[in-house]
């Protein structure tokens, strides 16, 4: 297997490809360069194609030390990383149940697991905060990790058991009979040898939480502040400068969460 | 080095019965290979030695102490399976380590041993490698290896490296064979293959439908099958169905003597090796060649009897294969006369069309 994956692929340059490139490259790299200019932007009125006066408010007044970005970073980054770790964890023995199981049942199984993902999380989001406000989790971090669990575990399970699909579970009998416990099984045997399918779903969960607006907003009431609710409120106040400013900011934990992770995905491959 | 017995193990899988009452004892240092094939439920009855499947009933005892509440990880039991297994995310070294590691051997210890077994592996220099980069020959080995270096008292051979080629696995078998041997280690192989079980094992038995048909030396399954299934899984073409009264059977070749005094209905077996060309004061018969084919060792003659083949109320036309000695083969078409000799005629106690499946 190692063997295929290394043999160097053929670089080649043809019309479509380099077209196809550059219309992918435009398409990921132009909105953040026009959150870019937006950002530098002092006075910008139309029909002018380039801002008429280029200031730094918008980056000063977000990276000032009373800044209203630092409470909704570190809430993002909160209820992120403890989303994300908490749906892998669920994710895990979930996916890794369903490796063993026969056809019919695992589809029904499966089906229910990912149905969060199908049904709209508007559809939803009244009722899980009646439920939430018995519980007493609305307005509450807690609250608001377990509402964006909903919709990260799905994720997590897909990713998972995607991962699981190319698993040998003989690996585990195999290690039972060298002497390794169940225990000393999970952690030395099953999670070594699926990862990199932990790392992508831990990295697709906190995607997920990070990028939620709706759930966070019903559920947290707004006592939980997180970057989307910030970013929403700065766009609605019109201050496009400092959304920019915002919005590059809010690009920035992810992009560097894929850089970390890509390496480790490719030696593990 | 322990003495396995199975007392009455029945095992189900999925609902199915799969093991039904096997008992079988295994000495201390012995080499036993269970026959059988794919389906007989030879590989369940290896994962309830190993602990990895609980049987329904019955007991398993490792030197004497029923081990069936003790966990796999506790059984000191060695399985190697068809397939190397080998953990993708450790390197070789690391692979021969796992089983030390978990006894938490001391680390010098660890290393030296891991060094010894990449030697007699043949593995020198491949330890720091990753499993994927092995050959098939040097997977299975390092299998083998990270089986055999915490010692095991009993190993279980799951029709191991059957996914490499005769002459590798030969080699490697010789070699599992003399470790076996060095270290007095009980070895129970499981296989469908009866060369690799004839090589390798002093004892075997013969699975049949998840019920231990027969046990025995080899020799002796070789030429005394208990059974028509036995029979036929240990190379015997020829099926006689008759009536026997005494010495003699009554069938559709006419009155044939056998090997041992019985009555009633039974089906006399001939290996196609043990027909003998040339008549005899008993058992002779004249066949026409049909169809004659280059096998190496011997020429495989498809022969036809006409009714009554050696007088007497036979039945219908029968046909037989012989496997004629190389020296001087006959011609399809040709008429020859044979012999059957008597104590090359086995008989079982049943008739092929009891068991139409078979």
């Amino acid at each position: 297997m190692s063997g295929l994956s290394r043999r160097p692929v053929p670089r080649r340059w043809t019309p479509g490809s380099v077209l196809l490139g550059a219309l992918l490259l435009a398409g990921a790299v132009g909105p953040l360069l026009l959150l870019g200019v937006w950002s530098l932007a002092g006075a910008w009125f139309y029909p002018a194609l380039l801002p008429g006066e280029w200031s730094l408010r918008a980056w000063a007044s977000a990276l000032s030390p009373d800044t209203p970005l630092w409470a909704p970073l570190w809430g993002s980054m909160w209820v992120g990383t403890v989303t994300a770790v908490t749906a892998t964890g669920l994710a895990l023995p979930a996916a890794r149940a369903l490796n063993g199981w026969p056809g019919r049942s695992r589809a029904w199984v499966q089906s229910a697991l990912l149905a969060p993902l199908i049904l709209p999380a508007f559809a939803g989001v009244m009722g899980i905060q009646v439920v939430f406000i018995r519980l007493g989790l609305a307005d509450t971090p807690a609250g608001v990790v377990a509402a964006h669990l909903i919709v990260a575990v799905p994720y997590a399970v897909a990713v998972l058991s995607a991962t699981f699909a190319g698993y040998d579970a003989r690996l585990e009998d195999a290690a039972r009979t060298l002497g390794a416990s169940r225990a000393a099984v999970w952690w030395q045997v099953t999670l070594p040898a699926v990862r990199s399918g932990v790392l992508v779903a831990l990295l697709m969960a906190f995607l997920v939480s990070w990028s939620e607006y709706l759930l966070t907003l019903i559920v947290g009431g707004a006592q939980v502040r997180t970057l989307p609710l910030l970013l929403f409120s700065a766009v609605q106040g019109g201050d496009y400068a400092l959304s920019g400013a915002l919005g590059l900011v809010y690009l920035l934990p992810p992009l560097l969460g894929f850089a970390l992770l890509a390496p480790r995905l490719r030696s593990a491959a | 080095m322990t003495r396995l017995e199975l007392d009455g193990i029945s095992a189900a899988h999925g609902g199915h019965p799969v093991l039904r009452g096997v008992s079988l004892s295994v000495g201390s240092g012995e080499r036993f290979a269970l026959l059988g094939a794919s389906g007989s439920g030879k590989s369940t009855l290896l994962r309830v030695v190993a602990g990895l499947h609980p049987p329904t009933q019955g007991d398993v005892r490792l030197g004497g102490r029923s081990v069936l509440s003790v966990p796999p990880e506790a059984r000191d039991v060695g399985l190697v399976f068809q397939d190397p297994l080998l953990f993708p995310h450790l390197s070789v070294a690391g692979n021969l380590a796992f089983g030390l590691r978990q006894r938490r051997v001391p680390r010098a210890e660890t290393d030296a041993r891991v060094a010894d077994m990449l030697a007699r592996t043949g593995l020198q220099g491949l330890g720091p490698r990753r499993v994927g980069a092995l050959s098939g020959g040097q997977a299975g080995r390092a299998a083998l290896g990270r089986a055999l270096i915490t010692r095991p008292p009993l190993l279980l051979l799951d029709e191991p490296l059957s996914a490499l080629d005769a002459p590798l696995r030969r080699d490697l078998r010789e070699w599992l064979v003399r470790e076996a041997q060095e270290r007095g280690t009980t070895l129970l192989l499981v296989t469908h293959d009866q060369e690799e079980a004839l090589a390798t094992a002093q004892r075997i038995g013969f699975l049949d439908g998840g019920r231990l048909a027969q046990v025995g030396e080899p020799a002796e399954l070789y030429a005394q099958p208990a059974t028509l299934n036995a029979a036929r899984f240990f190379g015997s073409l020829n099926f006689l169905p008759g009536v026997q009264d005494s010495a003699d059977v009554m069938t559709a070749l006419g009155r044939l003597r056998v090997a041992r005094p019985g009555h009633g209905p039974v089906t006399v077996t001939v290996r196609p090796e043990a027909i003998r060309p040339g008549p005899a004061a008993v058992n002779t018969l004249r066949a026409q060649v049909r169809q004659v084919s280059f096998a190496g060792a011997y020429w495989r003659c498809e022969l036809t009897v006409p009714a009554p083949g050696m007088g007497g109320p036979g039945g219908q036309e029968t046909a037989l294969v012989w496997h004629a000695p190389p020296d001087a083969p006959p011609h399809a078409g040709d008429t020859v006369t044979l012999h059957l000799p008597p104590a090359a005629c086995w008989t079982v106690p049943e008739h092929p069309e009891d068991r139409p499946g078979a």
